[in-house]
């Protein structure tokens, strides 16, 4: 019996048969650019860059946001990644005046990939695949590591010089710049934003979800705002085995997210689920990190509309899926956002039509889930309601 | 003119704690019968009203009737600001509303008036079957033992007991209150409980709640200050159980 969430993905990646690329100790690449920090043994973390053992662009390697739209395949994505090699060295998460991890900031705050040369204590070896982060090829400790100069992203490179702007506030202007959420999380990775004695490294899982929640958060709040939609939508989208279905309702801001793993691993049907009503959650989810990136996909999509509405989110995953990482979920969610919705004057209507599109019953899915379950039993009125008594 | 000064600084904070968690932007009006205030949330379920008479401040100057829009949050940051021994005064100039602390230290801040259209929103006028009073900590206290096993709270009331009750996926709960009054009819409506939550974050307005509660119809509930000069009110939507 496979208990939580974290334990099936854990063990869908184990046996996975594929080979990462084969280098030697001296490496002459290119990052794309790529950095990685480590969570393991925290507050000295293994922190490095990733290199890749080819020349010139390699920017698509590390560039989440454009696989999906542009129909990468998941064998891409997976070759991508698994070019990657990673070097490391453990660094104290305050350490930022290291010469080492200068470089680092460089790498994250440049505009295009970058000509690298790394000396290794050893032949790179292994590769990892992990439930939230994306992944990567072989990795060694790194001993020597050179780069050529680097062109820094002018916004970055504002927020790296502004050491009075906190990183939360940096993070929603960047954002909004139109700044891809992959660098502004390198950035907020490996400490070239905020108040300068409050910056530090922060292990690139928890960089990921601390950018999705700080920019959910800012959006919620400004959704809160508009008005409420006065219809039912339900939004689509399916990419690497997975099948979105995106259910927009019209009441204030109340979220939920399931999803289920059908035959990934052999016969098992499993469904997660986790949701917040309008105050918002408390604690850190337990269905993980796609819960905030999801939910940050679906608050972009609705202060862009200037519309405030709830949001039930379906995902089935099929026999093929691969976890490669939370982008996953929020390019998926994104491009479902961006397709021309079905709309439905009823929740009823809009679930069966789901359901066509679904392969598990819907049935097993109000079981797992909390809000939608509330909002099928019952119903919250409006004040309108009572006026014509 | 405008000038209103309240000796007791709690009323104002702790009616905005509530108000603002319900409401973003209102319009206070203001007019020789006191300072009065109606919002809907923008979700349509919760109405709110705060009336407080001239008789309630210790200085209440008005020459014409005067609109005062603002945005509830920027209001409360101040009003948050208040000790609970200061003295409040409040006035309007060119744009923004004043609001002074008068303690061990004279305190002014200033917060700007806020475009908005508004049509103060007039509640439903119902009636109903009951109408019974109990104490503010009851209630509180009912709703975080509610809270422990679901976010949806069941309100019942016969001739002798009030009851708050809701069931969970882990577990029930039930509160029983005999109330003690003289009741006919027999009522039960249903309502979220961060709903619920949210009205009674003004705790320090008054000890007493009058609750009037029908056959899933709104909940009316109310805090009125024994001398009767001022009066916070909620009006909450129910949630109604589908038929399938």
């Amino acid at each position: 019996m496979i208990k939580g969430k974290e334990a099936y993905l854990k063990k869908l990646t184990a046996n996975l048969n594929v080979k990462s690329v084969d280098v030697g100790r001296e490496l002459d690449g290119s990052t794309p650019p790529s950095i990685f920090i480590g969570s393991w043994n925290y507050p000295k973390v293994y922190a490095g860059p990733m290199i890749a053992p080819l020349q010139g662009d390699t920017s698509i390697m590390d560039m989440p946001e454009s696989w999906i739209p542009n129909q990468k395949t998941q064998e891409d994505i997976i070759g991508y990644r698994l070019s990657l090699v990673r070097g490391k060295q453990t660094v104290g998460i305050q350490d930022l005046s290291n010469s080492f991890v200068e470089k680092l900031q460089e790498i994250s705050l440049s505009t295009k990939s970058i000509e690298s040369e790394a000396g290794f204590g050893s032949r790179p070896r292994g590769l990892s695949f992990t439930d939230e982060t994306a992944p990567h090829g072989p990795s060694a400790l790194i001993e020597k590591f050179d780069i050529e100069s680097v062109k820094w992203d002018h916004q970055l490179e504002k927020v790296y010089y502004d050491t009075d702007f906190k990183a939360a506030e940096a993070t929603i202007d960047l954002h909004s710049k139109g700044i891809p959420f992959s660098s502004i999380q390198k950035a907020f990775s490996v400490g070239t934003m905020g108040i300068e004695r409050n910056r530090k490294l922060v292990p690139t899982r928890w960089s990921i979800t601390a950018c999705d929640t700080i920019i959910a958060d800012n959006l919620l709040k400004e959704v809160r705002n508009y008005d409420i939609l006065d219809i039912y939508r339900v939004y689509e989208f399916s990419s690497l085995n997975n099948y979105y279905a995106v259910l927009i309702i019209p009441t204030e801001w109340q979220y939920e997210w399931i999803e289920a793993f059908l035959h990934v691993l052999g016969r098992e049907e499993l469904i997660f689920a986790d949701q917040e009503l309008n105050g918002g959650k408390k604690g850190y989810s337990s269905v993980g990190g796609c819960y905030y990136t999801c939910k940050m996909a679906v608050l972009e999509a609705l202060a862009r509309e200037k519309k405030q509405a709830g949001a039930i989110v379906l995902r089935e995953a099929y026999n093929g899926y691969v976890p490669l990482g939370v982008f996953n979920v929020r390019e998926n969610v994104r491009s479902a956002m961006n397709e021309i919705p079905v709309e439905f004057e009823d929740m009823k209507t809009a679930l069966n039509y789901i359901e066509t599109k679904l392969k598990l019953p819907m049935e097993k899915f109000k079981e797992a889930s909390t809000l939608l379950q509330d909002l099928i039993r019952s119903r919250q009125m409006i004040l309108d309601s009572f006026l014509k008594i | 003119m405008f000038k209103a000064v309240l000796s007791d600084s709690n009323i104002l904070k702790t009616s905005f704690d509530a108000i603002s968690s319900i409401v973003d932007e209102v319009q206070m009006q203001a007019d020789s019968e006191g300072l009065r205030l109606d919002a809907l949330d923008r979700s349509h379920i919760t109405f709110v009203h705060l009336e407080l008479k001239p008789g309630l401040f210790d200085e209440f100057t008005i020459d014409e009737p005067l609109k005062i829009n603002v945005d509830t949050e920027e209001l409360m940051k101040v009003l948050k600001r208040a000790k609970s021994d200061d003295i409040v005064e409040l006035s309007v100039d060119e744009g923004n509303l004043i609001i002074i602390f008068e303690g061990e230290a004279r305190r002014r801040f200033k917060i700007r008036l806020i475009d908005i259209e508004y049509e103060a929103p007039s509640p439903p006028d119902l009636e109903y079957p009951t109408q019974f009073e109990v104490p503010f900590v009851l209630l509180k206290n009912s709703i975080q033992d509610i809270e422990i096993v679901s976010d949806k709270i069941v309100l019942m009331v016969d001739s002798d007991k009030f009851i708050a009750e809701a069931e969970g996926e882990f577990g029930d709960a039930k509160i029983e209150y005999l109330h003690g009054e003289k009741i006919e009819n027999k009522a039960k409506s249903i309502f979220s409980l961060e709903k619920i939550k949210e009205m009674l974050k003004a705790d320090k307005f008054s000890d007493i709640i009058v609750l009037k509660l029908g056959n899933d119809m709104p909940l009316n509930l109310s805090l009125k200050m024994i001398s009767d000069e001022g009066e916070l009110s909620f009006l909450l939507a129910p949630r109604i159980e589908s038929e399938e």
